[in-house]
């Protein structure tokens, strides 16, 4: 992963793109010409896809460790410029051969797909230096440190034909889908209101012996790299609402500051915000780093009911005037602060375990699961070998980009910003 | 001093950490702790969504890969099966499940049930593959347990974390059954832990003084004296099936690796005296303390090895 300066790479593409959209058809064509060969590589269902990672740090290894147990996938390079990570991406991808420099697992012929999980601003530059190399690309969450960026990958998946997939997990979790499917069919009325927030009492920040390096590995609390809590942690839970509302924001305000961990960082320990959006839905946010109580969760109020969103458990309360479930009598309840709630569980869906049972009839529905993460990566490898679009693409993944990074605005300018729709075109 | 301690593994974990910088000791600790945390979720086996409950599920059907970490691991439970003549078994899940079920239900577990689990036990039917990491079971309905290793195995790499980023005078413990202890104390001399005595737990049985080592306890009272239904702690003795039955009250051991203590601590309870006297003759650095326990509510301990 050589770090190119990342201002000179985005010029760089900035004038390439410039150049094109001077003469926009002949562009299209002429890079079709480019691309066909890279292209071309189509599999049949038993085939083996080579596969690399470039950046091997907490989260790629994390991927990692799903990702090499799939089947049909052999992993044949890491990369990270950090000797530790390697170590540890090479540890877990015992085929694979380590390199520094992301170029040259670019320049590899024999590599179909990539999976980038590197600092936020690195993720433009090598995403589409990747489809332009003719390699499949997973990219974490967030998408893109800046709105162009973000278009541009969409761009050059357009372009180049191949699969773009960004790492917004939820979108592939059997609660949130089933969730998505209850409110679809209109369990909780009218939606009016959302509340989310992810809330933690710890400094964000790694230990780093050499205060040089402090941007590397502490680069989540620099400004030049990355978003902040909005981005790291926020667009996933606005992506969550996104999808559930199916639209996307068109005007944001908020407030943050450095009001906590006074140690040196740039991006906020503390944020709130309140998204508009066109249907009348307001949803206010909060991350903060000085208190756990309330954790993480997203919580969708309509007229009718509130369903509470989280990673291993669904919650829906019914307001108190809303007609009775047809089910309602025969689901598993809790009480949840005095309230009753009723537990969304998944599992009891057939949909659930063709997914999870991997053709064989599990004993108990629960045990030997995969979760969001490995389904995931299940569908960017379906979609490599078999063509087609993954839950989570660049597109839908522009709106939490384009959201968080307006929140981002509201707070520094304090003012409310507005998003007009064009801002979501690519 | 940083003292740090937060919930994981169905216990307390405990970090004392002495740095003249208190801020870069927290994050230190924070990381350490991420990794206990994540640790959980590859070797807790009652969660479903586990590493080991995948491997549980899938491990007989077909080769399964697995991290680096769970394998080193199951590579480490089944080099102290082998070292401890069986006593030391991690595939008691089946049978730990058995008896779980029956304690919930305040009753007695189906004997015969019990019989053909243990009969299915054995970490010799746990194959491992160093080329890709892949493990397979020879055999059907072999479920994993960590529950003996998994604690130690989290403090050695806590432990790990800690020294790497220059962290040279700290303790780590998991719910006080592991200890483990890094450098002196910040004033020159040698951690000092209290071992408890079994019966009369606010006395200490014991003070050991540990450089660089660990300290494990398995054992105590709760597996004897209680009534019936409650006597169904986690100790299972894989000859048997059963609640283990030996002459030990407490099985402490010292080594230089927490996981392999934690291991060998369970190993010795089960095991007697006998079976901790053969290992510390044949094991340098490992030493143990067993609690015994005699007629007339009398108690004696001796250390072996050192």
């Amino acid at each position: 992963m050589a770090q190119k300066n990342p201002e000179q790479q985005s010029n760089d593409v900035t004038r390439r793109e410039f150049l094109a959209g001077s003469a926009a058809a002949l562009a299209s064509l002429a890079s079709v010409g480019v691309f066909t060969e890279a292209v071309g590589k189509t599999f049949s269902k038993n085939d083996t896809i080579t596969a690399a990672i470039i950046g091997t740090g907490n989260q790629g290894c994390f991927l990692l460790e799903r990702a090499v147990k799939l089947p049909g996938v052999r992993f044949v390079a890491c990369c990270d410029i950090q000797e530790n990570n390697l170590a540890k991406g090479l540890s877990i991808a015992k085929d694979a051969k380590g390199y520094k420099d992301y170029q040259q697992v670019l320049g590899r012929q024999d590599i179909d797909a990539v999976l980038i999980a590197t600092p936020l601003y690195l993720h433009a530059p090598m995403t589409i230096d990747a489809l332009r190399s003719g390699k499949h690309v997973f990219c974490e969450k967030m998408m893109a440190y800046s709105i162009e960026d973000a278009k541009r990958m969409i761009r050059a998946a357009r372009q180049t034909g191949l699969v773009l997939q960004i790492g917004h997990q939820r979108r592939y979790d059997p609660d949130y889908q089933h969730a998505y499917k209850l409110i679809k069919d209109g369990i909780l009325g009218r939606i009016t209101h959302v509340r989310a927030h992810w809330n933690r009492n710890a400094s964000w920040r790694r230990p780093c012996p050499d205060p040089k390096l402090d941007e590397l590995i502490n680069w989540r609390l620099y400004r030049r790299c990355s978003q902040g809590l909005m981005a790291e942690l926020g667009s996933h839970q606005i992506d969550v609402v996104n999808w559930m509302l199916e639209e996307t924001p068109s005007a944001v305000v908020g407030v943050g500051g450095i009001d906590y961990w006074k140690d040196g960082r740039e991006v906020y320990d503390n944020v709130q915000c309140i998204f508009e959006y066109p249907s009348g839905v307001k949803f206010i946010y909060q991350s903060i780093t000085s208190n756990q109580y309330d954790g993480c969760y997203e919580q969708i109020m309509g007229d009718k009911g509130t369903m509470v969103l989280q990673i291993g458990k669904a919650l829906l309360f019914r307001e108190p005037k809303a007609e009775q479930l047809v089910w309602q009598d025969m689901a598993h309840k809790e009480k949840v602060q005095g309230k009753e709630a009723i537990v969304l569980d998944a599992s009891k869906t057939t949909r659930l375990q063709e997914q999870r049972g991997e053709g064989e009839r599990v004993g108990s529905a629960q045990k030997g699961t995969k979760d969001a993460v490995v389904l995931e990566l299940e569908d960017f490898f379906r979609c490599v070998r078999e063509g087609g679009q993954p839950l989570s693409t660049g597109k839908t993944a522009l709106g939490a980009c384009v959201a968080a990074i307006k929140a981002n605005e509201a707070m520094d300018k304090m003012q409310r910003i507005t998003i007009p729709r064009e801002v979501y075109m690519v | 001093m940083l003292d740090i301690a937060f919930e994981a593994m169905a216990c307390e974990f405990r970090m004392l950490i002495w740095h003249p910088d208190e801020y870069y000791a927290r994050q230190v600790a924070e990381l350490a702790l991420d990794e206990i945390s994540r640790l959980e979720k590859k070797l807790n086996c009652f969660d479903p969504a586990s590493e080991v409950s995948y491997l549980n599920t899938w491990g007989y059907a077909r080769d399964v890969i697995v991290s680096p970490e769970l394998f080193e691991v199951l590579q480490l439970a089944k080099q102290v099966h082998e070292e401890t003549g069986g006593a030391f078994d991690v595939t008691v899940g089946a049978t730990v499940n058995l008896w779980r079920s029956a304690e919930r239900l305040r009753s007695e577990p189906d004997l015969t049930a019990v019989k053909q689990a243990a009969e299915k036990t054995g970490s010799g039917f746990i194959k491992l593959n160093p080329a890709n990491n892949s493990v397979r079971f020879a055999r059907e309905g072999l479920l994993i347990n960590l529950g003996a290793i998994g604690k130690g195995y989290a403090v050695r790499k806590a432990a790990q974390i800690l020294s790497q980023y220059g962290i040279s005078s700290g303790l780590i413990s998991s719910g006080n059954s592991t200890v483990y202890t890094l450098g002196r104390r910040p004033d020159g001399r040698p951690w000092r832990v209290g071992i408890r005595h079994p019966r009369y737990t606010n006395d200490r049985l014991t003070t050991v003084e540990l450089e660089e080592q660990a300290l494990s306890t398995s054992g105590g009272l709760r597996q004897r004296d209680l009534n019936v239904v409650e006597l169904y702690e986690h100790i299972i003795d894989p000859s048997t099936g059963k609640p283990a039955r030996t002459d030990l009250v407490s099985a402490s051991v010292l080594a230089a690796d927490p996981a392999v203590a934690d291991a060998l601590s369970t190993a010795f309870y089960l095991g007697g005296k006998a079976l901790a006297e053969k290992y510390c003759r044949s094991h340098e650095g490992v030493e143990a303390i067993l609690v015994e326990e005699h007629e007339m509510g009398e108690y004696t301990f001796c250390h072996l090895g050192g």
